[in-house]
């Protein structure tokens, strides 16, 4: 004897909403028998006790109300022996079957429009990858080759030997940082949106080192800009996870090229606070955010209002996404602003800022 | 009287070759009047569209139509491959710098650039464009189009009917009015071999 319970699927017109019906059962939990008993039915309903293969019986029921269909098929005693019971289960279920159908409409734009944002940044930062890599190799020339040239690698070395190699270090490091995006793009959606929790192995390590690693694969984009990059020293340990840390590192160190002002200094300082925790201090000359801001850069979706109005604004990801992984790594960050604007550069206001990480 | 008989037969046939000559020459004349016509007709001071075409582009954009008009050209019909990526002048307006721009000239494109956003449709980068590749999203902002770069690449097209205005997505956006006013629709993920052909289908010249 299988166990006492109910189960139901819910369509609306041909498409199911929702259904937890087993699949010995839905041979017989089948919505289109409606049709053929309809004719004989004026109620639009089933309402009846059935044994199924294996001889367990079970209450049926079926029915059908404005548009929304329901085939409920219960082994609960009380369900065998009431059909009025059954029918009043079922009617409660089917009053609600335009809210359920509304949720689930909702989560599923939810999840689409999540994955359609996390696929154009993917699409963007590929895209931006091919053609860096199309400008130094003859997959980027749009003239006939001569396939007696693919003999060798020269046709793929001649292209690098006539460009000049500082510029080839700058693509291969905005290719380096478009792909640490792409990784950590895809690490940051299974987290956010399939619930998949990030795989810590606590060790000892480095703060300069955690810090340097992060820093070094986002340095030639703000040499690009001009960013003089000023580095303290500290021999301190931190226990942390590497991976999870670097990926939270990444997205503020994203953050800071996006915004910082070209040609000035980004300052990375290591202190200690009173109770003996490491600090990480970023001090720079920044796009201003307000005082009443600091905290909500981190909320989910926010974007500061300068940042808005300089037509800079991204999804709002970024420093929530960083804040989240360094507090699953007992770590903390704030961000200060001095509240007063210093520069206009652009018709953009810039101001000085500082993000402080605690480490626990 | 041999002698004269010569001289005869050369008067006639000195007669016959000033005749076709002259039929030449006359035939030459024409069609050079009407290939001259035919040009100055889509000439920026004839094009009601395009009345802020910017005058300091004049000389340039002059010597590029005389150009035109002695190749027998009209609006890059008949151009070649060569001509139209050494005189066409590409614009880009996308608010990442895409490397395309440098794809563009690796491939002989002589006049390509990029603009983040234009503050104005009547700046002299949108003026002395041909081709204006428009992004979707991030730009449009600063001119205020509420459908960003569709907004954006419509007002360009309608403000300037005879330049080529593309639209340059990441996404498939099939469904938006704008795909049908502009020129071409391309996606952003399109290889440079694509985008190439592309624009120089606008100008009549099929892929090699």
């Amino acid at each position: 004897m299988a166990n006492r319970d109910f189960y139901y699927s819910l369509w609306e017109g041909d498409s199911c909403l929702v259904s937890n019906i087993p699949d010995n059962l839905k041979y017989y939990a089948n919505v289109k028998s409606l049709e053929t008993i309809e004719a004989i039915n004026k109620k639009n309903t089933i309402n009846e006790v059935i044994n199924v293969s294996n001889g367990d019986r079970y209450r049926l029921t079926i029915k059908e109300e404005k548009g929304y269909k329901i085939a409920f098929i219960s082994n609960i005693q009380d369900h065998i022996r009431s059909s009025k019971l059954s029918i009043a289960d079922v009617n409660s279920i089917l009053s609600r079957a335009k809210m359920i159908d509304e949720s689930i409409s909702k989560a599923k734009k939810e999840v689409r429009d999540n994955f359609s944002k996390f696929t154009h940044n993917l699409k963007t930062l590929c895209t931006m990858s091919i053609q860096d890599i199309e400008v130094f190799s003859p997959t980027g020339s749009t003239a006939d080759l001569k396939i007696s040239k693919l003999s060798d690698w020269k046709i793929y070395v001649s292209e690098l030997e006539s460009e000049d190699k500082t510029e080839l270090a700058k693509t291969l490091m905005r290719i380096y940082k478009n792909m640490q995006h792409v990784q950590n793009d895809i690490m940051v959606y299974e987290y956010l949106f399939d619930g998949i929790s990030i795989t810590k192995k606590p060790n000892d390590h480095s703060i300069h080192k955690i810090i340097t690693r992060s820093v070094l694969c986002c340095a030639s984009i703000l040499l690009e800009k001009g960013v003089r990059i000023k580095f303290g020293n500290s021999t301190w340990p931190i226990k942390i996870d590497y991976t999870s840390s670097q990926v939270a590192l990444f997205y503020i160190m994203d953050n800071i090229i996006k915004y910082i002002k070209p040609n000035t200094d980004l300052d990375i300082k290591f202190e200690k606070n009173k109770t003996g925790k490491i600090v990480v201090i970023f001090e720079m000359e920044s796009l201003f955010v307000e005082k009443s801001e600091e905290k909500k850069i981190f909320e989910e979706g926010y974007s500061g209002r300068h940042s808005v109005h300089a037509n800079m604004s991204g999804k709002g990801l970024g420093m929530y996404t960083a804040k989240k992984i360094l507090e699953e790594n007992n770590a903390s960050i704030i961000f200060l602003s001095t509240g007063e604007p210093t520069d206009a550069f652009l018709h953009r206001k810039y101001g000085k800022n500082k993000i402080m990480i605690t480490f626990n | 009287m041999i002698m004269d008989n010569y001289v005869s037969m050369f008067k006639d046939y000195y007669e016959v070759a000033v005749i076709i000559l002259a039929i030449i020459g006359a035939i030459a004349v024409k069609s050079r009047k009407k290939k001259e016509s035919v040009s100055s007709e889509n000439s920026p001071q004839n094009n009601t569209g395009e009345n802020s075409e910017n005058p300091q582009d004049g000389d340039k954009r002059e010597q590029t139509y005389i150009k035109v008009i002695n190749a027998g050209i009209h609006n890059g019909v008949n151009m070649t491959k060569a001509e139209i990526k050494q005189d066409k002048k590409v614009l880009f307006i996308d608010d990442n710098n895409y490397p395309i721009i440098k794809l563009l000239k690796k491939n002989g494109w002589n006049h390509v650039k990029l603009i983040n956003d234009p503050d104005s449709l009547n700046s002299d980068d949108i003026t002395s464009a041909d081709i204006i590749f428009v992004d979707v999203i991030g730009v449009g902002k600063v001119l205020g189009f509420q459908d960003q770069g569709f907004g954006l690449a419509i007002a360009l097209k309608e403000s300037y009917p005879n330049k080529k205005v593309i639209l340059y997505s990441q996404e498939k956006n099939n469904f938006h009015k704008a795909i049908k006013k502009v020129d071409a629709a391309i996606e952003k993920t399109s290889n440079i071999y694509d985008i190439e052909n592309e624009i120089l289908s606008l100008f009549g010249v099929g892929a090699e």
